[in-house]
C-alpha cells in the first residue's frame, strides 16, 4: 500500500471514508514544458473495526477478596491495551456494545479515568451503546458532568436511529460505500423486548454497509425469561452485514455475522474464555466478516475441584492450576477434599503448595473438607476414649455414658472436634 | 501448706503486737467469746487473699475501734521444706512483701501486687474484685471452715479445690503424652473461650463478632445512602417522562396559539374598522343627544315658564290682600289703643288716688293705736328700768353673806362647836362644892356649866373670895391644840359675824334667803324688761310710727273731706270698694293692653306678611325672567323651535344607521378575532401554567441530578464493594472459626468430663474415709455417704432401716459435723503429697458430749496427716489430745 496521504482520505476526526483508490493526475501545459504530477495510489483496504464490550468498569469484584480494589483497578488496565490495539490495528472505528459501566451507582471517579482513557483514543471514532448495565435513564451515567467532557470523536448511540459514520456522499463513487449504525441502546435495566426490532430492512439499492449494534440475549434457551432476548436471525432479516452484540461475558463465535467478543477482563470463575476484544474486517456489503480475536485480559480465573488422597493427586492439581509464571495474575478457586487415605507426606504437601499458592496467586480461595484418619495411635486414657466418642457420635450412634452431651451437636461441629483431637494428638505423638 | 506463726498488730482488739506459734498438728485455740479467736482466722484470710491495696469497708472494718491504725500480719508458712514469711499491712501504710527463707535468712522476693499474687498463689487462690470471700481461697474453700459462710459452696467446689482433688487423679494415672495432649486441648479451646465459656475478649472469633455487625452497620449505612441514588432516578424517571410531556403538551398548545394568533392577525383590520363604526356612532349619538337635550330643556323650560306666570299671578294677589291686612291691623289697634288712653286710664287714675290716700288714712288710724300702744310700752318699760334701778340700790345696799359666806359660817360653826366638845371632853371640869355661898371668879373667867361645874380649857385662877384662890393648869398639849384651834375658829366665826351683823346661822340663813328673794326678783324684772325690748325698743318704734304718721298724712291731703271724716270701719269699706273699682278698671285696661297688643303684633305680621309677599313676587318674576332667557338662548343656534325639531329628526336617522353598520360590523368581529382571542388568551394562561410546572419540575430535575452528582463524588460503589469483599472474607473466616471454636468447646467438654468422670471414681477414698468417720461417729447409725459428682454429701444410709436419707433431712448438728468429716477427708486427700492446714472455726459447739467424745480419735488421725487449728471457747472436749493449746490472747503477748 502506498502510504503517502492521499488529499481525499487525509484522516479527519468527523469524517470515515471508506478507503479506496485515487488516482490522480495533473499535467498542465505551460508553454513548451510539461509538467506531470505523480500519481498517488490508495490501495483500497476492507473496512476495519474493533468490536468490544461489557467493560464493566467500576464493578466491585468481590470475588478477588481483600485485592477486588486491585482487580477494578486491572480493568482500566485492559482499557489501555484496547486503546494500544486500536493504534496498531489502524482500525477506522471502535464499537462498545453496552456495559461500559458497572453501574448507574459508579464512583464518578470512575467515569472520570474511562473519560480519559477515551480521550486517548483521538482522533479514532468510538461508539458507545447503553447498556442494561448502564442504561440511557434520567440520572444515570452519561448524565453526569464528568461524562460530558469526555472528546467529540466520542459518540453515544443513545437514540434508536439510523447513524452514518462519516459524511462522505454516495456520489463520490471512488469513495467506496458508506457505513452506518443501527445503535439499540437500552433504556432500563430488564425488558423482554427486543431492541433490534426497530431496524429497518436494507432498502433496494442500498449498497452501504449497515452494522447493528445491541446489548442482549441471542441464545434463548426454552425455558428461561430473557432479558433483552435478540431474535437470532436478525442480521438476515435486517440484511445486516454485522450485529455487533454485548452481554455475554465469554467470547463466543458462534454466529459469524453477531458475535460476542465477551468482557475485556474476567468478573468471575464461571466465564468462559473472557478478556477479549474482536478485531473485525468487512470487505464489502454482504461480505462476510473476518474476525480476530484479540487479547486484552491481564487477570486468569481458574477453579479447581480435587481430591487429594496421595501424590498423583497432588501433581494433577498443580497441573490444573498452571504454571507459576502466571499465578501472579491468577485468581484461584480451589475446593480440596482430603481423601481418608491420604498419608501425611502428601498432606503435608498439599498444605505447603496451599501456603504457595497463597503466596503467590493474585488472590486464592480455598476450601479444604479432611476426612483424613490419624495414622498414629492414641495413647489410652481419656484421649483414646474422647476419640472413641466422637468416631462413635460421627457414625450416627449415641455413645453409653460419657459424652451423651455431644450427640446433639452439629455433625460438623463433632468433625472438628475429632480433627482438632487428631491435630493435637499428631503433633504430640510424631 | 502449713502456718508456723502469726503476729498480728492493729487488728480489731489485737492493738497491740500479738505472736502465735502453731504446731504442725493440732492447735487448739482457746478463748472466751471475743477473745479473737475468729480475727485471727480472718488474719488468715485477708492476709492470704487480700489485695494489701484495698479500701473495702471488711478491710475499714479491721482497725482497731476509733483508730486509723492500719492493720498488720506477719505469718510464716511452709510448703514443703521450704518456708515462706509473708508481711501484709491494710489501709494506712499499705504494703504487701513476700520472704523466702534461703541460707539461714529471710529474703525479699516480691513486694506490693506481685507479692499478693504469690502469697495467693501458695494455696491457688483468685484474684477478689474488693474483699476476699470464700470462692477465692483456692484449696482453702475446702480447707478452711470458718463461722458465718455456708456449710458448702452453693455451686461446685472452686478450681483450685478441683483440680486439687483432680490432681490425685493425675499423680495416679496421667502419661504426660495424654497430659500434653490434654493441655494442648486446653490450650486450643483457650484460644478460643473463657474459663466460663465465653467468648474470649481478646479471641480473633470475639474480634470477627464485634467487628462483623460494625461493618455491616457499616454497610447497611453506605447501602441506604446509595439506594437513595436509585430513588432519585426513579424520581427522576417519572420527571423526566413528565417533562417531556409537559413540553409535548406545550408545544401542542404553542402551535394551537400560533395559529389562532395568525387568525387574529387577520381580523386586526375588522377590529380597527369596528372601532371607527363606534366612534362614529358615539359621535352622532352624542350629537343626537345634545339637540334631544336641548329640546327636552326647552320643553321643560315651558313648563316651568307656565308655573312661573301663574306664580307670579298669585304673588301679586297675595301681596294685595298682605297690604289690605296690614291697613286693617294698623286700624285695630289705634283703636284700642286710643280706648285704653281716654277711658280706662283717667277713671283707673282717680280710684288709685282716692284709695291712696284712704288707705293712708287707714294707715294714720292704725299708726296711731300703735303709737299709743307704744307709748303704754315706753312706759312700762321705763317703770320697770326704774324698779330695777331701785332693786339693784337695795340689793346692793344689803349687806348680805353669800352662799359661801353661809357655808362657811355654818362650817366654822359647826366646827367649832366639835372642837369646844372636845375641848371640853378634855377640859377640866371643876366644880366648887362649898358650904357656904362665896363668890367664885374665874380668870380668865370659866364657864359656869348648868350642871355647876367650871370647864377649865387653859390655866385659870379661881378666886373663892377670902377663901383664897385655886389655880387650876393642865389639859395637856391635845388641850392646847384644842385651845388654840377653839381660839381661831372663834375668831373666824366672830369675823363672819362683824363683817355681816348677824349673830348665828339663822340670820345668816334669813339674810341669804332675804337677798335671794330680791335677786330673783331683780331677775324678773331684768327678763320682763328683755322681753319688752325683744319686742323692739318702744322709743325705738314710738319713733318709726311717728315717721310712718307723718307720711301718711301727706298722702291724705288729696282727700275729701268727707273721708276725712271716716272712721276706720268706714275707711275699710270705702277701701274695699275702690279697690273692687280698681280691680275692674285695671282688668279692664288689661284687657285693652292685650288687644292692643295682639292687634300689634297682628299688624306687625301684616307687614311681615306683606313684605313677604312682594318678596315673592319680584322671586317669582325673576324666575320667569330667567327662563324666558333660557328659552331664548337655547334656542338661539337653531333660529326657531321647529328647525330644532327637524334637526333632531335628521340626526336620528343618522344614528340609526350608524347602528346597523356597527352590528354587523361587530358580529364578523366577534366571529373571527373574539372567539379566537379568547381562544388564544387560554391557551396562553395554559402554556404559562405548563411553563410554571415545567420549570418547577425542571427545578426538581435539577436538585435531583445535583443529589445524584453528590452521591457519586462519595465512592460509595466502591466503598461498598471494599466493605462487601472484606466482610465475605470476615464472615467465611467467622465461620470456620466458629467451627473450630464450638469443635474446640465440644472436644474440652467431653474431656472434663471423662476427667470428671475418672475424678469421681477416683474421689472414693474421700468418699470411703467419710463414711467410715460417719459411722464412727454416729456409732454406726448412719454408715455410708453418697458424694454427689461436685463431692458434695449427698445422702446418707440409714443403717437400721437400710435407707438412704437425704443430707438436708438430717439434724442441724449432724448436718455440720457431716461437713467437718467431708472436709478432715478432703484435707487428709489433698495432703497426701504436701501437708495441709486445716481451719475449723468453733464448728462443732453443736455437738453433744458423746459425739464430741467420738470426734477426738477422727481429729488425732486426720492431724497426724494435716495441720488443724480449731476454735473453741472451752478446752475440755479437747484435752489430752496431742497438739498445742493456744489461748488467746494471752499466750500471744510478749
Amino acid at each position: 500500500m502506498n502510504e503517502r496521504l492521499c488529499p481525499l482520505c487525509t484522516p479527519d476526526p468527523h469524517r470515515v471514508f471508506y478507503r479506496g483508490q485515487h488516482v490522480i493526475a495533473l499535467s498542465l501545459f505551460s508553454g513548451n514544458r510539461v509538467w506531470f504530477i505523480e500519481p498517488i495510489y490508495h490501495e483500497r483496504l476492507p473496512m476495519k473495526f474493533i468490536h468490544t464490550a461489557d467493560w464493566q468498569l467500576g464493578a466491585k469484584m468481590l470475588q478477588a477478596g481483600p485485592r477486588a480494589s486491585e482487580a477494578r483497578e486491572s480493568r482500566f488496565r485492559a482499557v489501555e491495551r484496547l486503546v494500544d490495539l486500536a493504534t496498531k490495528e489502524k482500525v477506522d472505528f471502535v464499537l462498545v456494545a453496552g456495559d461500559t459501566f458497572e453501574s448507574p451507582d459508579i464512583d464518578d471517579d470512575v467515569v472520570r479515568k474511562t473519560v480519559n482513557l477515551l480521550n486517548r483514543f483521538h482522533p479514532l471514532p468510538v461508539y458507545i451503546l447503553p447498556g442494561n448495565h448502564d442504561p440511557f435513564v434520567p440520572g444515570g451515567i452519561w448524565g453526569r458532568p464528568s461524562w460530558r467532557r469526555v472528546g467529540d470523536h466520542v459518540r453515544l448511540l443513545s437514540h434508536a436511529e439510523e447513524v452514518r459514520v462519516g459524511e462522505v456522499a454516495a456520489e463520490e463513487a471512488d469513495a467506496g460505500p458508506g457505513v452506518c449504525l443501527y445503535p439499540c441502546p437500552i433504556t432500563q435495566k430488564r425488558s423482554r423486548r427486543d431492541p433490534t426490532d426497530w431496524i429497518p430492512p436494507r432498502a433496494h439499492g442500498d449498497g452501504r454497509i449497515r452494522i447493528g449494534l445491541a446489548h442482549g440475549a441471542l441464545d434463548i434457551l426454552p425455558g428461561e425469561t430473557p432479558n433483552f432476548p435478540i431474535r437470532p436471525d436478525r442480521p438476515e432479516v435486517a440484511g445486516l452485514d454485522y450485529l455487533a452484540l454485548g452481554d455475554w461475558h465469554g467470547l463466543k463465535l458462534d454466529h459469524p455475522l453477531a458475535p460476542y467478543p465477551g468482557t475485556i477482563e474476567g468478573t468471575g470463575y464461571a466465564e468462559k474464555d473472557p478478556g477479549h476484544v474482536l478485531v473485525v474486517e468487512i470487505d464489502e456489503p454482504g461480505a462476510q466478516p473476518v474476525l480476530r480475536p484479540e487479547e486484552v485480559g491481564h487477570l486468569r480465573w481458574v477453579e479447581v475441584q480435587a481430591s487429594i488422597g496421595d501424590d498423583t493427586d497432588l501433581s494433577v492439581l498443580e497441573e490444573r492450576v498452571g504454571p507459576r509464571e502466571v499465578w501472579a495474575r491468577l485468581l484461584l478457586r480451589i475446593r480440596a477434599e482430603i481423601l481418608p487415605r491420604c498419608p501425611s507426606e502428601a498432606f503435608q504437601a498439599f498444605q505447603a503448595l496451599q501456603d504457595e499458592l497463597a503466596e503467590g496467586c493474585f488472590h486464592l480461595d480455598l476450601e479444604t473438607v479432611e476426612s483424613r484418619t490419624l495414622d498414629v495411635a492414641l495413647p489410652e486414657g481419656i484421649v483414646a476414649r474422647a476419640d472413641e466418642i466422637l468416631e462413635t457420635v460421627l457414625d450416627g450412634t449415641i455413645p453409653e455414658g460419657g459424652g451423651r452431651a455431644i450427640a446433639s451437636e452439629p455433625p460438623e461441629v463433632v468433625s472438628e472436634a475429632r480433627s482438632l483431637l487428631h491435630r493435637l494428638a499428631a503433633e504430640v505423638l510424631r | 501448706m502449713i502456718v508456723e506463726e502469726i503476729r498480728v498488730q492493729a487488728w480489731r482488739g489485737f492493738r497491740e503486737s500479738h505472736r502465735f506459734e502453731l504446731s504442725d498438728n493440732l492447735n487448739v485455740l482457746v478463748g472466751l467469746n471475743e477473745a479473737g479467736k475468729s480475727t485471727l482466722f480472718e488474719v488468715l484470710q485477708r492476709t492470704f487473699f487480700d489485695r494489701h491495696g484495698g479500701s473495702s469497708q471488711e478491710l475499714k472494718a479491721m482497725q482497731p475501734m476509733g483508730s486509723s491504725l492500719g492493720p498488720e500480719a506477719e505469718i510464716i508458712a511452709r510448703v514443703g521444706d521450704q518456708r515462706y514469711r509473708i508481711v501484709k499491712r491494710f489501709l494506712q501504710g499499705a504494703a504487701s512483701q513476700f520472704y523466702s527463707y534461703r541460707r539461714g535468712d529471710w529474703e525479699l522476693d516480691h513486694d506490693g501486687d506481685a507479692a499478693d499474687e504469690r502469697i495467693r498463689d501458695l494455696l491457688n487462690g483468685d484474684v477478689p474484685g474488693r474483699a476476699s470471700r470464700e470462692e477465692h481461697r483456692g484449696l482453702a474453700q475446702a480447707l478452711w471452715y470458718l463461722q458465718q459462710e455456708a456449710a458448702l459452696p452453693a455451686q461446685t467446689w472452686n478450681d483450685a479445690v478441683r483440680k486439687g482433688l483432680q490432681g490425685l487423679v493425675e499423680v495416679a494415672a496421667a502419661s504426660p503424652k495424654e497430659e500434653e495432649i490434654l493441655r494442648r486441648v486446653q490450650e486450643e479451646y483457650g484460644r478460643h473461650w473463657t474459663p466460663t465459656g465465653r467468648v474470649a475478649a481478646r479471641s480473633e472469633l470475639k474480634g470477627l463478632e464485634d467487628e462483623i455487625p460494625e461493618l455491616e452497620g457499616e454497610l447497611a449505612g453506605l447501602q441506604e445512602r446509595l439506594a437513595q441514588g436509585d430513588q432519585h432516578r426513579k424520581t427522576l424517571e417519572s420527571l423526566d417522562q413528565g417533562i417531556r410531556e409537559k413540553r409535548r403538551e406545550g408545544k401542542e398548545l404553542q402551535e394551537q396559539a400560533d395559529a389562532l394568533q395568525t387568525v387574529l392577525k387577520e381580523g386586526e383590520s375588522l377590529e380597527g374598522e369596528l372601532r371607527t363604526a363606534e366612534e362614529e356612532l358615539k359621535n352622532r349619538r352624542g350629537e343626537e343627544d345634545s339637540l334631544r337635550r336641548v329640546v327636552e330643556e326647552l320643553e321643560a323650560l315651558d313648563d316651568h315658564i307656565t308655573r312661573a306666570e301663574e306664580a307670579v299671578r298669585k304673588a301679586r294677589t297675595d301681596l294685595s290682600d298682605r297690604e289690605l291686612d296690614e291697613e286693617r291691623e294698623k286700624g285695630r289697634e289705634t283703636s284700642i289703643r286710643e280706648k285704653l288712653r281716654e277711658d280706662v286710664g283717667p277713671g283707673l287714675k282717680k280710684v288709685e288716688e282716692r284709695l291712696e290716700g284712704l288707705q293712708a288714712l287707714r294707715d294714720l288710724l292704725q299708726l296711731s293705736e300703735e303709737k299709743r300702744k307704744e307709748q303704754e310700752r315706753l312706759e312700762n318699760l321705763n317703770e320697770a328700768r326704774k324698779e330695777r334701778a331701785e332693786l339693784r340700790e337695795r340689793i346692793q345696799g344689803l349687806l348680805a353673806p353669800s352662799a359661801e359666806d353661809v357655808e362657811e359660817f355654818r362650817t366654822v360653826s359647826r366646827e367649832l362647836d366639835l372642837t369646844r366638845a372636845k375641848a371640853e371632853g378634855a377640859a377640866i371640869r371643876v366644880a366648887f362644892h362649898l358650904s357656904e355661898t362665896v363668890d367664885v371668879s374665874s380668870d380668865p373667867p370659866a364657864e359656869l356649866q348648868e350642871s355647876g361645874e367650871y370647864l377649865i380649857t387653859s390655866p385659870t385662877r379661881f378666886s373663892l373670895s377670902d377663901l383664897g384662890s385655886i389655880t387650876v393648869s393642865g389639859g395637856g398639849e391635845d388641850l392646847k391644840e384644842l385651845r388654840v384651834e377653839l381660839e381661831r375658829l372663834e375668831d373666824a366665826r366672830t369675823g363672819l359675824q362683824d363683817r355681816f351683823g348677824l349673830r348665828d346661822e339663822t340670820e345668816f340663813v334669813k339674810a341669804r334667803a332675804e337677798k335671794e328673794g330680791l335677786e330673783r326678783e331683780l331677775e324678773k324684772l331684768e327678763s320682763r324688761i328683755e322681753t319688752v325690748l325683744d319686742q323692739g325698743d318702744p322709743a325705738d318704734e314710738l319713733a318709726r310710727v311717728e315717721e310712718h304718721l307723718k307720711e301718711r298724712k301727706a298722702r291724705t291731703r288729696k282727700l275729701e273731706e268727707e273721708d276725712l271724716a271716716l272712721d276706720a270701719p268706714g275707711v275699710s269699706r270705702e277701701i274695699r270698694a275702690l279697690s273692687e273699682e280698681r280691680d275692674d278698671l285695671e282688668a279692664r285696661r288689661e284687657q285693652l293692653s292685650s288687644e292692643a297688643e295682639e292687634a300689634r303684633e297682628s299688624y306687625e305680621a301684616a307687614i311681615e306678611a306683606r313684605s313677604k309677599a312682594r318678596s315673592a313676587l319680584a322671586q317669582e318674576t325673576s324666575t320667569l325672567e330667567g327662563y324666558r332667557r333660557q328659552v331664548s338662548g337655547l334656542l338661539k343656534p337653531y333660529g326657531d323651535r321647529k328647525h330644532l325639531a327637524s334637526l333632531l329628526e335628521e340626526k336620528g336617522k343618522e344614528v340609526s344607521r350608524q347602528e346597523a353598520r356597527r352590528e354587523g360590523l361587530q358580529t364578523a368581529v366577534q366571529e373571527t378575532v373574539e372567539k379566537p382571542r379568547a381562544e388564544r388568551d387560554d391557551l396562553l394562561s395554559q402554556i404559562k401554567a405548563l411553563q410554571e410546572s415545567l420549570h418547577e419540575d425542571e427545578k426538581a430535575e435539577t436538585g435531583i441530578l445535583s443529589a445524584l452528582e453528590t452521591l457519586a463524588q462519595e465512592s460509595l460503589y466502591s466503598r461498598i464493594g471494599d466493605l462487601e469483599a472484606s466482610l465475605e472474607v470476615k464472615k467465611a473466616r467467622l465461620v470456620t472459626l466458629r467451627r473450630r471454636a464450638e469443635g474446640a468447646k465440644v472436644l474440652r467438654s467431653l474431656v472434663q468430663e471423662l476427667q470428671e468422670e475418672r475424678t469421681g471414681v477416683l474421689a472414693g477414698p474421700v468418699s470411703e474415709r467419710l463414711s467410715d468417720w460417719l459411722a464412727e461417729l454416729t456409732d454406726g447409725a448412719y454408715d455410708a455417704v453418697r458424694l454427689s459428682t461436685e463431692l458434695k454429701p449427698a445422702e446418707v444410709r440409714f443403717s437400721r432401716y437400710d435407707a438412704d436419707l437425704e443430707v438436708g433431712e438430717l439434724s442441724h448438728g449432724t448436718q455440720e459435723q457431716l461437713v467437718v468429716l467431708l472436709r478432715l477427708a478432703i484435707a487428709m486427700a489433698l495432703s497426701q503429697e504436701e501437708r495441709q492446714l486445716v481451719v475449723l472455726d468453733d464448728r462443732l459447739v453443736n455437738s453433744d458430749p458423746v459425739r464430741m467424745r467420738r470426734f477426738r480419735p477422727i481429729l488425732e488421725e486426720a492431724a497426724d496427716s494435716c495441720q488443724i487449728l480449731l476454735a473453741t471457747c472451752t478446752e475440755t472436749p479437747y484435752a489430752g489430745l496431742p497438739g498445742r493449746v493456744i489461748r488467746v490472747p494471752e499466750d500471744g503477748r510478749g
